[in-house]
């Protein structure tokens, strides 16, 4: 069995939170509200293991490398566009 | 002056912008195309792959999206930049696959667990304790899974954001919605994957 999720309206203040939890994982948090959010998360320890988890969660996807595009899928798609080319040319010919 | 001579030499090697690129292929220049073809067929691959998850529908919905592209490149206005353009046709090839898969298994803010919505997404127990399914490499593919299960337009918003680290702007001018609908429907699918990945975080 896999843990669940803590309930994120567990304490009053969280609704606002998850206000301005977004705004702070994006980099857009001011200030003011970066140490109003801290209070709160120094207060709620519901809220201070959201934000973690989340703040984890948005690193993580950050360092998710590109995958390579499979070869024999990069040769599929270089056939269709080259026929797709040619065709155009061969109007262009005839035209 | 031998730097002006030398600044004179590198002037024509400067890479060709995506949009001088469009205006070529609008010019009859087509081999325009295939150059951005090269630029932006692994990322349009990545996008896919996020959305879809998997190599095989990947693969089909990256060949449609420059097929589309192809087709509808001679009408380009420059309203826009080029990959965002790009990105919206595929996103929208996406979602339209997405669309047509039965049934929907997907997660949903507006019915949270119960004992029938407890897993709807499956994530199968590592053999081990959580401590030691807890590495890097897991997790990562935990959020794929976990993405997999997001409903649709919270997926784009998430693979454009998240994943290939567009802004709140440009997501929007791909999925042509406003900012503040990015911005929220970001978190909404940060909460919801968060839920989903608890054990993992």
């Amino acid at each position: 069995m896999r843990e669940r999720a803590e309930p994120v309206h567990e304490c009053h203040e969280c609704a606002e939170l998850l206000e301005w939890a977004a705004a702070y994982l994006d980099g857009e948090a001011s200030a003011e509200l970066r140490s109003e959010l801290m209070v709160h998360v120094h207060d709620c320890a519901v809220c201070a293991r959201m934000l973690r988890s989340l703040q984890r969660m948005v690193e993580v996807f950050h360092l998710i490398p590109h995958q390579e595009v499979p070869a024999h899928v990069h040769e599929q798609l270089w056939i269709a566009i080259r026929h797709e080319l040619d065709s155009v040319r061969d109007e262009d010919e005839e035209a | 002056m031998a730097e002006k001579r030398s600044l004179q030499v590198a002037v024509p090697a400067l890479p060709v912008s995506d949009l001088e690129l469009v205006r070529r292929f609008q010019a009859g220049k087509t081999e325009a195309f295939e150059e951005l073809v090269r630029r932006y067929e692994r990322k349009v691959y990545n996008i896919a792959y996020r959305m879809l998850g998997n190599e095989q529908d990947a693969s089909e919905a990256m060949q449609d999206a420059f097929m589309r592209a192809f087709r509808f490149l001679s009408r380009f206005q420059f309203k826009s930049s080029f990959f965002t353009w790009l990105y919206r046709i595929t996103t929208n090839v996406c979602l339209t696959r997405l669309r047509k898969r039965k049934p929907p298994e997907t997660l949903s803010l507006d019915e949270p667990g119960g004992e029938s919505g407890d897993v709807v997404l499956e994530i199968p127990d590592g053999k081990g304790s959580p401590e030691e399914v807890f590495r890097q490499k897991a997790l990562r593919e935990r959020l794929q899974a976990a993405v997999d299960g997001l409903p649709e337009e919270y997926r784009a918003v998430v693979v454009l954001r998240d994943l290939e680290g567009l802004s709140n702007e440009e997501a929007s001018k791909v999925l042509k919605v406003s900012v503040p609908a990015v911005k929220s429907r970001l978190h909404r699918a940060r909460l919801l994957l968060r839920e989903e990945l608890a054990a993992y975080l």
